[in-house]
């Protein structure tokens, strides 16, 4: 009954609060007859009147005519599965290969902290590239590890991208899930980082989809949706094949911020995504955390307006731990992340008296051109560049965009 | 009667002999141009007709025909006009030929409708074919004899008009144009008004530059607009060393071919400094047309040839690059030939680091979405970027540096030490067919390019940790040459090897 009533609210936004709205509780809802939800679900279910065409630009008219194609085809589908049944539902996902598995509300692995949703998801429709096994222990980890979800601008400058890196890289490395939406930008860089040296036997990522969990959208991400169900989780509450859609994505979001502990916005426009997962963490009582920003940035607009409402600074993964009460974990693979990026600069005092040792220490306070650093060390260009050189092969500075360097964060 | 006069096709920058003959006899009147001329060659018996007859010469009723020989060679171009009205009054007997047998002396020029002479393209070409193949003296129009008089070996007899060219051939001799004096006139040649001291701050660019100028390495410069890529780029060819005579010969030739000299500079002195917009076609940038000339790369022969909004340009003519930029020349085929120009150029590339300009700008925001980003970085191939020796990021110059810093140094004083570094790979390159570091082979670069042990120690370390392509490598040791050739050393220690690591790209992995 769970899978079924899953999939039909697959395809109608909102169905499952307005069925919860009539039934009062998910028991009850789940302990209906198929024919009652027919009759709950149908009378909705009127064809609507064509979009009225008339006076309309010829743009807006065809974005309309495939919205109304894709709002046919979503209730076709929807109809095809009321005649289906919950039986007939659930012998079409016993053909689904091995990867595939669907976790409906009343299994033990279905994660607890959904259940506080004003509409939680009836099932979770999951994805993983590994066997059975290992399947049904990754999603034991994502019902009991703690998990933070890294959110973002799909188009990161340069510093958004070090920060998802660098947030992604260090909160698994704590223990953390990373939790993310497998969209561009800050969530596949997130992503990424997340990945990269992760553990077999430790779940590090997972990827919450707003179509299909076997859809791979968008395709850019094709790669990484790989590598994301061969290491980690790919969660959806929407059932297999389903495409994305512009209502599916603040959905997924909710769900996003359900799952984890925390919710930390990396970079944002002032109308972000990112920042309707921020929403639906507070009303969930999860913690909000915001990458600062250059002030005055068009990406510092979403993260510097959710701090003024209060949520918390992020500088690194310690900020995050701290605000959502995490004792980091030692044996998760990497070193655990430094108390603060600070601490753990190369230290300077290591280095012998010379160029080096000036060019690191002026860098230490801000990225800088070559050209900054002639004046500020007083030595010229060639010794400059040739000091950075070998910087920048022991790993203590790298290039930046424009020319800068910058001192590496470990 | 019959009479004959040489005379010179080119194609490219090629000299090719051709006899022009004349045969009058007395038969219905006619005047037919045969030996493969084209559209322009077939259009002079209209200007010699009415050049001879406005010169007070006559035009008698009778057969004429004009040979251009070989026949099998296609004659191009209106600098036939001259040799064939000669020919024409040689044969009707209304001249004498004073200089006494074949091939002693050869003509070119255009005529006007009133027997005025108007210069040619490619002089300089022609005269030093003449003379190689022998010819005495050159006749040709007023405007193109300081160009041709730089050919020593031969003499140069000025022409203003047809009569006066009637009384050269007849004497047998005459005033010849003076020789002139190539070493003075390269050495006329200032440095141009364009200095480095004009350049304000950007120390780290100014260096690079000049390490790329020493080794004649290709360079890439990437930051955004006003940063001052164009200024620094047009600074280029004053701290490039000055022209050797034989070297301003050669620039002259192309420019000469392909019309571009001015009236005042007979001898092209100054290094090319060539910006062609990112519309330019492909044939315009490398070279052709149905009868080739030279395209911009090879106008850019020995100088500086400055590509703006680099990743702009046609795909095909970025791809076309390539070729010249391997060989130092330009092979363009035809059907009956192929002709070769030499480009043997620098190429200074700029860019903006994203489609909107302000990637990585410490003051604008960078709007670009990523996937323009992208569409934008792979426009430009990797066999195309191997080419290209040192990578810079120019960042803008902050404004508290714009004023002030007048100690720059001049251009003058860089290239003295340009000079001093390219002396020593010349010496060093001796026998290998190159003279300058960007175009050692790797096997050059086993061979001539000895590196401190603890140079080899941090390039290994480095071809580890920045996970370089031996390619990457082989560039970044050419660099380290050039950069200690600069400094007077004869291998290759630590911090010439770290500063050149400074120049190479940024790889796209490095977070």
């Amino acid at each position: 009954m769970c899978v079924w009533l899953g999939c039909l609210a697959s395809y109608r936004e909102g169905l499952v609060r307005r069925l919860l709205r009539d039934a009062g509780e998910v028991e009850r809802l789940i302990g209906c007859t198929s024919a009652e939800i027919a009759a709950l679900v149908t009378p909705r279910e009127q064809p609507r009147p064509p979009a009225s065409a008339g006076g309309r630009a010829g743009a807006s008219r065809r974005a309309a005519s495939e919205r109304g194609d894709d709002d046919a085809s979503d209730r076709r589908r929807f109809l095809d599965l009321l005649a289906l049944g919950p039986e007939g539902c659930l012998r079409r996902m016993e053909s689904r290969p091995a990867s595939d598995r669907v976790v409906a509300w009343c299994d033990p692995t279905y994660p607890d902290r959904l259940r506080h949703l004003a509409d939680p998801p009836l099932c979770l429709f999951v994805r993983a590239s590994c066997p059975p096994a290992v399947l049904s222990r990754r999603l034991e980890e994502l019902a009991s590890r703690p998990a933070v979800a890294v959110v973002g601008t799909r188009s990161p400058s340069a510093y958004g991208e070090e920060m998802a890196r660098l947030l992604g890289r260090d909160l698994r490395r704590a223990g953390l899930v990373v939790v993310s939406g497998l969209a561009l930008g800050i969530d596949a860089f997130g992503h990424a980082a997340a990945l990269e040296g992760c553990r077999e036997d430790v779940l590090c990522t997972v990827a919450v989809l707003g179509c299909g969990a076997d859809v791979v959208y968008p395709r850019a991400n094709t790669s990484l949706y790989a590598a994301v169900s061969s290491a980690g989780l790919l969660v959806s509450e929407f059932a297999w094949g389903v495409p994305a859609r512009a209502w599916r994505f603040p959905a997924r979001n909710r769900v996003m911020a359900a799952l984890s502990r925390g919710v930390v916005l990396v970079e944002g426009a002032e109308r972000s995504g990112a920042r309707i997962t921020a929403g639906f963490a507070l009303e969930l009582g999860r913690e909000v955390l915001c990458v600062p920003g250059e002030a005055g940035r068009r990406l510092s607009a979403a993260p510097h307006q959710l701090i003024r409402e209060g949520a918390q600074l992020c500088e690194s993964a310690t900020d995050v731990l701290r605000a959502i009460a995490v004792e980091p974990l030692e044996t998760c693979g990497g070193a655990p992340p430094g108390a603060r990026a600070g601490a753990v600069r190369p230290d300077v005092a290591d280095l012998g008296p010379g160029v080096a040792r000036d060019v690191l220490a002026a860098l230490g306070a801000s990225a800088a051109t070559i050209d900054d650093l002639v004046r500020s060390c007083g030595a010229p260009a060639p010794q400059i560049a040739g000091a950075l050189g070998e910087l920048e092969i022991d790993g203590l500075v790298r290039r930046a965009e424009g020319g800068l360097y910058r001192v590496r964060r470990r | 009667m019959l009479a004959q006069i040489a005379s010179e096709a080119l194609s490219g920058l090629q000299g090719h002999p051709v006899e022009v003959e004349a045969d009058v006899v007395a038969a219905a009147p006619a005047f037919s141009i045969v030996g493969l001329p084209d559209a322009a060659v077939q259009e002079s018996r209209e200007r010699v007709r009415a050049a001879i007859v406005n010169s007070s010469f006559e035009f008698p009723s009778r057969r004429i025909t004009v040979n251009l020989a070989p026949a099998d060679l296609r004659k191009e171009g209106p600098s036939f006009d001259l040799p064939i009205a000669l020919a024409f009054l040689l044969a009707t007997g209304q001249a004498r030929d004073g200089w006494g047998g074949r091939g002693r002396l050869a003509a070119v020029g255009e005529l006007g409708l009133d027997g005025g002479l108007r210069p040619v393209a490619g002089a300089l070409a022609i005269a030093q074919s003449l003379r190689s193949r022998g010819v005495r003296g050159l006749v040709l129009p007023a405007a193109n004899a300081p160009e041709a008089a730089l050919v020593t070996g031969l003499e140069v007899y000025p022409a203003g008009d047809l009569a006066e060219a009637v009384t050269l051939v007849e004497a047998g001799g005459g005033a010849a144009a003076a020789p002139a004096d190539l070493s003075a006139l390269v050495a006329t040649c200032s440095a141009g008004e364009a200095d480095f001291a004009d350049v304000v701050g950007q120390h780290q660019i100014k260096r690079a530059l000049e390490v790329a100028v020493a080794g004649a390495h290709n360079v890439l410069m990437t930051g955004p607009p006003g940063a001052g890529k164009t200024m620094l780029a047009r600074r280029l060819p004053g701290i490039m060393p000055p022209l050797t005579p034989d070297e301003a010969i050669e620039i002259t030739r192309i420019h000469s071919v392909a019309g571009l000299l001015r009236d005042d500079e007979p001898l092209v002195v100054r290094r090319p400094f060539r910006a062609p917009h990112h519309t330019i076609s492909s044939p315009g940038l490398v070279g052709g047309g149905a009868s080739p000339r030279p395209g911009e790369v090879s106008l850019a022969h020995l100088g500086v040839l400055f590509l703006d909004e680099f990743p702009e340009y046609r795909l095909s003519a970025l791809e076309g690059l390539r070729q010249p930029l391997e060989d130092g020349e330009v092979t363009i085929s035809r059907r009956l030939t192929s002709i070769t120009f030499p480009a043997r150029l620098m190429l200074v590339a700029a860019m903006n680091p994203c489609p909107c300009g302000y990637r990585g700008d410490r003051e604008h925001e960078c709007v670009c979405p990523a996937h323009r980003l992208r569409q934008y970085a792979s426009r430009l191939s990797g066999p195309l970027l191997d080419r290209i020796d040192l990578r810079l990021e120019v960042p803008r110059v902050p404004p508290r540096d714009r004023h002030g810093a007048a100690d720059a140094e001049s251009s003058a004083v860089i290239r003295e030490r340009v000079v001093r570094a390219r002396r020593r790979q010349v010496a060093r390159l001796a026998g290998t067919g190159v003279y300058a570091n960007a175009h050692m082979t790797s096997r050059h670069l086993r061979r001539l390019c000895a590196l401190e042990p603890e140079a080899t120690a941090l390039l290994d370390r480095a071809y580890e940790r920045l996970r370089l392509s031996a390619r990457g490598c082989d560039r970044i040791v050419k660099v380290a040459r050039t950069i200690a050739d600069l400094a007077g050393h004869d291998t290759i220690a630590v911090e010439h090897l770290s500063e050149s690591l400074s120049y190479r790209a940024r790889s796209r992995h490095e977070a």
